[in-house]
């Protein structure tokens, strides 16, 4: 990992071509990362723009709507915002600040109670008992916080009056507000929401869609619930609030500018 | 404190094991399918196995906390670790007390029926290239939302499968007959629907299965032109044991 936090913070968001994750693995992996070492801009970068920038999104988007603005669209967006917020919390390169307390010690737990340097002398079958028990741990740590967002998620999908919604306005200013909203609350995973997105295409503009396609696979009610268990809750706030203002002004500024 | 940490682990090892027979008695009964794509059932197969390993490993290996763990930090460890299985056992309940039951009417409501379902370059040729007679409700869905003219299938025979929908801009003797097109699971759920008209279904349950076989013609919905199903049968039917269709 390059030491200049720009370049961390760049190669980050392009690590998801070789971690094809959606927004739920992620969290746990980004995680795993940081426990590792991983700086706070690159890991940043790579968590918002992993379920974006990786091969199965690229092929579905590809699928769903062909080579053309929307495809080129998500990933350049993609990328930029996700580099930019990997800079910006860049400026914060203290892991203690901005991570939990628990997760960084935990790691530090297991390192003192398993040493893991002695396991690389282990027998195969020893190891992989090992690994299978911190599979567990990291289980039970993550679980709480998926099964919180996904109940919320669910609801949403239940109850969330989505037709009416989607008839309320189709202009370019109120377009981007609409499907930044749905992108939140339906948290449709980001390897096929193209295909829902596409159902959108005709009545919604250009850069509302592509907010929906960019902010869904960032932020939305499940992560939200994931991160924290991740990041102390200023940090989710800052995080949720940063990205949503850089999507929301970038669609805003594809359809004012582009025509939408 | 030594043993709370131990009862933690075997009380882990037990909800692994209960999630794991859990899954596999959907993907055996099927109703797995009623949420997520039939692709991923090798997933979840996949999944029962890493949780019997997971929770087999928690018996052989004996993970202790580490040696001068404050009191404060245990007991906040052992407080965290008991909401954690109480969360992890909330689905689990919910899923054995509310019956397995797939997207129908009642998701509509909310959802809407889409007007472009969504589908791939290939999937529209697919549905170009399909014999009109094995044309599913989302193939003719996809046909007619291609088309401009409410008078362009007029006379072309049909018959669709699905869930029967009622709404407020239907007339007495019209229903839409819906399925529900999925990706990847139930999230991503789009309706698809038909109107078709007879006057054989106004007794017909909202949310009941039918087969409808008539030909296409030009009527009105809600005062607007469109393609219609005349239906010449209506016959209600068993639920299909897939009851989704698949882009």
């Amino acid at each position: 990992m390059p030491r200049s936090q720009f370049l961390a913070a760049f190669v980050g968001g392009l690590l998801g071509l070789t971690f094809p994750v959606c927004e739920c693995g992620v969290v746990p992996l980004t995680r795993r990362l940081f426990n590792k070492g991983l700086p706070i801009s690159a890991g940043l970068s790579f968590l918002l723009a992993a379920p974006i920038i990786n091969p199965v999104v690229m092929a579905s988007t590809y699928a769903a709507f062909g080579w053309g603005p929307i495809l080129i669209g998500r990933f350049l967006l993609g990328f930029a915002i996700a580099v930019s917020i990997g800079i910006v919390f860049s400026f914060h390169n203290n892991p203690s600040q901005i991570l939990r307390q628990a997760s960084i010690r935990q790691t530090e737990d297991a390192a003192t109670s398993c040493d893991h340097i002695h396991h690389n002398k282990l027998p195969l079958p020893s190891r992989l008992r090992h690994a299978m028990s911190h599979a567990g741990e990291e289980f039970f740590e993550m679980a709480p916080y998926l099964i919180i967002g996904s109940l919320l998620a669910s609801l949403m999908q239940t109850v969330f009056p989505r037709s009416a919604l989607l008839s309320a306005g189709s202009g370019p200013v109120l377009s981007v507000a609409i499907m930044h909203l749905l992108a939140y609350v339906l948290a449709i995973c980001s390897t096929v929401d193209a295909f829902l997105a596409l159902a959108f295409i005709n009545t919604f503009t250009t850069g509302s869609v592509l907010g929906f396609l960019v902010f869904g696979p960032m932020i939305d009610i499940k992560s939200t619930l994931m991160f924290l268990g991740v990041f102390k809750q200023k940090y989710v706030i800052y995080l949720f609030l940063l990205t949503l203002l850089l999507s929301m002004v970038s669609s805003l500024f594809i359809n004012l500018v582009g025509g939408g | 404190m030594r043993s709370s940490h131990s009862l933690h682990r075997r009380l882990q090892a037990l909800l692994l094991i209960l999630m794991a027979i859990f899954f596999a008695q959907k993907l055996v009964s099927g109703t797995l399918y009623f949420y997520i794509g039939t692709r991923f059932g090798w997933l979840v197969l996949l999944a029962v196995i890493l949780l019997i390993a997971i929770a087999s490993s928690y018996n052989l290996v004996d993970q202790q906390q580490p040696a001068g763990t404050a009191k404060t930090d245990r007991y906040e460890g052992n407080r965290k670790a008991a909401w954690s299985m109480l969360l992890v056992t909330l689905p689990l309940i919910l899923g054995v007390l509310v019956p397995a039951q797939p997207l129908g009417a009642g998701a509509v409501t909310n959802r809407g029926f889409a007007m472009a379902p969504g589908g791939s370059e290939s999937a529209e040729q697919h549905t170009l290239a399909a014999i009109p007679g094995e044309r599913n409700l989302l193939d003719w869905a996809r046909i007619i939302h291609a088309q401009t003219d409410p008078t362009a299938l007029n006379g072309v025979e049909a018959e669709v499968i699905g869930f029967v929908y009622r709404g407020s801009r239907l007339s007495a003797d019209q229903i839409m007959v819906g399925r529900f097109v999925i990706t990847c699971c139930v999230a991503d759920a789009i309706a698809v629907g038909l109107v078709v008209q007879s006057p054989d279904v106004s007794g017909l349950p909202v949310d009941s299965w039918v087969r409808a076989q008539g030909h296409f013609s030009e009527g009105m919905l809600d005062g607007v032109p469109t393609i219609i199903l005349m239906a010449e049968s209506i016959q209600p039917i068993q639920q299909p044991e897939q009851p989704y269709l698949y882009p």
